[in-house]
């Protein structure tokens, strides 16, 4: 505070500085409002300068929650609005997180918060990561530098975290169901709140997003819908090289809606007849208005209101006086049911760098907030994501039946690359999980080989699909699950803890996990020769280890259900599934130092399992610990079922597995997860340590 | 042009004739209507004008509203000779510029179509000016245009709202929704109480 009032007197003498957070200083700075405009320093067309330090937030300092913005005039919400945005900009430049969500909603939350009253009303952020702004207004100003750090806020709306927070969201689509269940609940409990769900326009093309609109408009609650039309519905919305249009009907519907120039030029002609006729103006227009709205505008509006929801707008969603004055009058209204508002915003509006670039800066680490240039760390490897897409290309340049699909995630499943290659071959079908699962079922009736690239937890979403249209019907449609297990600063929204379980209990499923990105490579191979039955392989998010790759990223298909030793030892064996193995391996290490050799041998397969490589682990060593990244119910389930059944249990074999325990691991960064989970390989050394009787020992590990 | 010589403008000196407000329409300037999508524009003498016949666009130029494009850009080459800087006599030259420059921007408007069309518009309001600053003026925002388009829709669309909002919803309608009946039950219960 010292520092921002003394940047402050240096430029305005007679500007005094505010001494306590009171009701009477609001007034005086009210006064002031025109000095207090200039702390934000804007250059000629009126954009807003960033710089690398602290930027003057004079009004945003006397904003701890939102009803200290009850009092506050047009003018000073829009001064609000843009220290908002430099309050983001800087931020995120320090910690990394999403960018361009938050800014393209400032005046959104600015508005919301101005006129309704959280917590007792409910607004519903969508897919959080736009909640940045709404954050900051809602007392954890103090706190955003922690975002998405250990210990520190989510960076997601958490309910646990904030009263503010209506719902926990980090998958997109649920907010209106949820809306629509507290309006429920309200009405049954006779009470008055308002509930606001804030949905967008990529958000919309998920089927949940039309359940929810067909039953509220069905009940008939009262509610508001907030639909943030940004015209981005894949991340990002743009190919490799440039921006692309929006996928999907709907956007092409909801552009109708923002320029229908023949209605207006009807509207217009109205009302000059009606001048020259007489009679009242106002109605004619509104008559033409709700005839033509039908004709001319089309879908959009009309699809709403079949669905029995009244449709408003669009409306500037960067212009806080259109937002207030449609907000307060829908407020006002005794019963109006649910209603739409339709708000056009720009993703990253305010930040010319993110205006600018093909992905939005979308999600970011550390940048310079003045150039926007991020600060990405030089790695000797890519990502286990880069070498998927590789090896994918590789795959379909020999086969031309390889197809790939995704679910609005083209850069973050890698599959954007593919798309640069094969752009007839790729397919994006918007946030439509459960569709892209059978939409892939419907393709390998036909003979083709379709990858489906969807993280572990989206899948999830799918998940019928994938017993039902592709399991059941033993349809070979590839599942390529990336961010499998802990994905650190996301949190446990988008942890893909449960994959193995829920892939490797279906039948005709064949479930493998690469330990290295040259294993991800054979094992996209392996897929794409097995056309009898589906398959699925799983990889964490984070960059290779360093292994030689096969050359020209080809791999060549493992046999279907052998494992592999990488290290010969005695009395102790160490299985592990997946990524998990090279944490075995340090362990492996770390014992060794202290004189004792255990083998450590990677499972590859989860299913079928390589009997014979278990088997033989188990008559040959005394102790056996199963590792993997995944939930209860996964791989060293099957193995101990396995075992069992096999009446290997029966004898003088110590058996344990390690999993990650049976609670939700908050968000942080990779290592402190990985610690906190007790999957670091200090814990596997300990737990060998205390199993060979050496617990001391196991104690003193670093 | 006689209207305009003499009486009609008196430029230069103190007290300039044309003011122009930088205000909003909306806060709290009197105006006819409230569907003026413009940001600035002058009243003469701190008068409104209300009445078309001083100093409109048509006016200056000498020419009617009826008349077409070949007319505006003859009557422009006229008053544009006539009050150019350079061939004006010196005593005139300032209010000689000041002219040319309104012949200058009553010509950029008649001239154009969709503009001319805006201007008659204002013109059958009551207005005979509006003056741009900045770039609004320069030409043709098709942004701005349909953000004005924006607000009236919307404007229209909550009144629509309000108005069956406030409309009782009857219980003895057989098709009434869970909402309804809930609301119903709940005036009911406030009504008991």
């Amino acid at each position: 505070m010292e520092t921002s009032s003394s940047l402050m007197s240096a430029t305005l003498p007679f500007f005094k500085a505010p001494s306590c957070k009171s009701r009477k200083r609001q007034v005086a700075m009210r006064a002031n409002a025109d000095e207090k405009k200039m702390a934000i320093r804007k250059d000629n067309d009126g954009k807003i300068i960033f710089s690398s330090e602290k930027p003057p937030t004079p009004l945003l300092d006397t904003i701890n929650y939102p009803v200290h913005m009850k009092n506050l005039s047009h003018q000073e919400l829009e001064q609000l609005a843009d220290e908002v945005r430099t309050e983001i900009v800087y931020t995120v430049s320090k910690t990394g997180g999403h960018l361009s969500s938050s800014l393209g909603v400032v005046e959104l939350s600015v508005a919301l918060h101005h006129v309704f009253n959280t917590p007792e009303d409910k607004i519903i952020w969508d897919v959080g990561h736009q909640a940045y702004p709404h954050k900051i207004l809602t007392g954890r100003r103090s706190k955003m530098h922690t975002i998405r750090q250990t210990s520190g806020l989510a960076g997601f709306p958490k309910r646990e975290e904030s009263i503010y927070d209506a719902f926990g969201v980090g998958h997109s689509s649920t907010s209106i169901s949820a809306g629509l269940g507290m309006a429920v609940a309200r009405d049954l409990l006779g009470k008055k709140n308002h509930v606001i769900a804030v949905i967008g326009d990529g958000a919309m093309t998920a089927g949940q997003a039309y359940e929810a609109m067909n039953n509220s408009g069905f009940l008939n609650t009262n509610m508001i819908i907030i639909l943030n039309d940004n015209k981005q519905v894949s991340l990002p919305t743009a190919t490799l090289d440039g921006p692309a249009t929006p996928v999907g009907a709907l956007s092409k519907a909801l552009t109708k809606l923002q320029s229908s120039t023949k209605l207006r030029k009807l509207r217009e002609a109205a009302k000059t007849l009606t001048k020259q006729i007489g009679g009242s103006t106002h109605e004619v227009a509104a008559k033409v208005d709700e005839y033509a709205r039908g004709m001319i505008s089309a879908s959009g509006a009309t699809l709403f209101e079949e669905l029995g929801l009244y449709y408003i707008g669009p409306v500037d969603g960067h212009n806080i006086d259109d937002l207030v004055t449609v907000l307060e009058k829908v407020k006002s209204m005794p019963a109006p049911g649910p209603v739409v508002i339709h708000v056009v915003t720009e993703k990253g509006k305010g930040y010319s760098p993110a205006e600018a670039a093909p992905d939005k800066m979308h999600g970011v680490v550390k940048f310079n907030p003045q150039t926007g240039k991020q600060f990405k760390a030089k790695s000797a490897t890519l990502s286990y994501t880069q070498y998927f897409a590789n090896a994918l290309i590789e795959e379909a340049e020999v086969d031309s039946k390889i197809v790939g699909i995704h679910a609005a995630m083209g850069g973050g499943t890698g599959l954007n690359y593919f798309q640069k290659k094969f752009p007839e071959r790729c397919f994006d079908v918007g946030i439509a999980e459960q569709h892209a699962v059978t939409f892939a079922a419907g393709l390998a009736t036909e003979g083709l080989k379709p990858f489906c690239a969807i993280y572990s937890s989206f899948l999830q979403r799918g998940y019928d699909q994938v017993v039902h249209d592709v399991d059941l019907q033993k349809l070979p449609v590839r599942f390529a699950l990336d961010r499998a297990g802990l994905v650190g600063a996301d949190g446990p929204t988008h942890c893909g803890a449960f994959d193995i379980t829920y892939m490797a209990c279906l039948p005709n499923m064949v479930v493998m996990a690469p330990s290295d990105e040259a294993e991800l490579m054979h094992m996209v191979a392996t897929a794409a020769a097995i056309d009898d039955r589906p398959s699925c392989f799983r990889f964490p998010r984070g960059n290779g280890v360093g292994v030689p790759l096969p050359p020209g990223n080809k791999g060549t298909p493992i046999e279907i259900g052998k494992g592999r030793i990488l290290l010969e030892g005695n009395r102790v064996a160490i299985l592990g599934y997946g990524s998990i193995v090279q944490t075995c391996m340090k362990a492996a290490t770390t014992l060794w130092n202290q004189g004792i050799y255990i083998t450590v041998a990677d499972a590859r397969f989860c299913k079928p399992l390589d009997r014979s490589l278990i088997t033989s682990l188990a008559k040959e060593h005394e102790i056996l610990l199963t590792v993997e990244e995944g939930s209860i119910g996964g791989f060293c389930s099957h193995v101990s079922h396995f075992l069992s059944l096999n009446g290997h249990l029966d004898g003088n074999l110590k058996l344990r597995s390690i999993v990650l325990p049976d609670r939700y691991i908050d968000h942080g960064s990779p290592v402190d997860q990985i610690e906190e989970a007790g999957l670091s390989s200090r814990h596997i050394a300990a737990t060998v340590l205390s199993l060979l009787g050496r617990p001391k020992e196991a104690l003193q590990l670093q | 042009m006689t209207t305009v010589a003499g009486g009609g403008i008196r430029l230069g000196g103190g007290g300039s004739l044309l003011r122009f407000s930088g205000d909003h329409p909306r806060h709290g300037h009197r105006h006819r209507s409230n569907h003026v999508s413009f940001r600035t524009w002058a009243t003469v003498a701190g008068r409104e004008t209300t009445r078309p016949s001083s100093l409109s666009f048509y006016d200056l130029l000498g020419i009617t509203t009826r008349d077409g494009s070949e007319e505006v850009k003859k009557a422009y080459k006229r008053m544009a000779r006539k009050y150019h800087p350079d061939v004006s006599p010196p005593d005139c030259t300032e209010e000689h510029t000041k002219l040319f420059i309104e012949v200058q921007e009553a010509y950029e408007t008649l001239s154009d179509p969709s503009r001319r069309a805006e201007y008659d518009k204002q013109l059958a309001r009551g207005f005979t000016r509006f003056a741009f600053t900045g770039r609004a003026a320069r030409h043709y925002d098709p942004e701005m245009e349909s953000k004005a388009e924006w607000r009236n829709r919307w404007q229209d669309q909550i009144s629509e709202l309000q108005k069956r909002s406030a409309m009782k919803e009857n219980i003895c309608d057989e098709n009434l929704s869970w909402a309804a009946r809930m609301r119903l039950k709940r005036a009911a219960q406030a009504s008991i109480d």
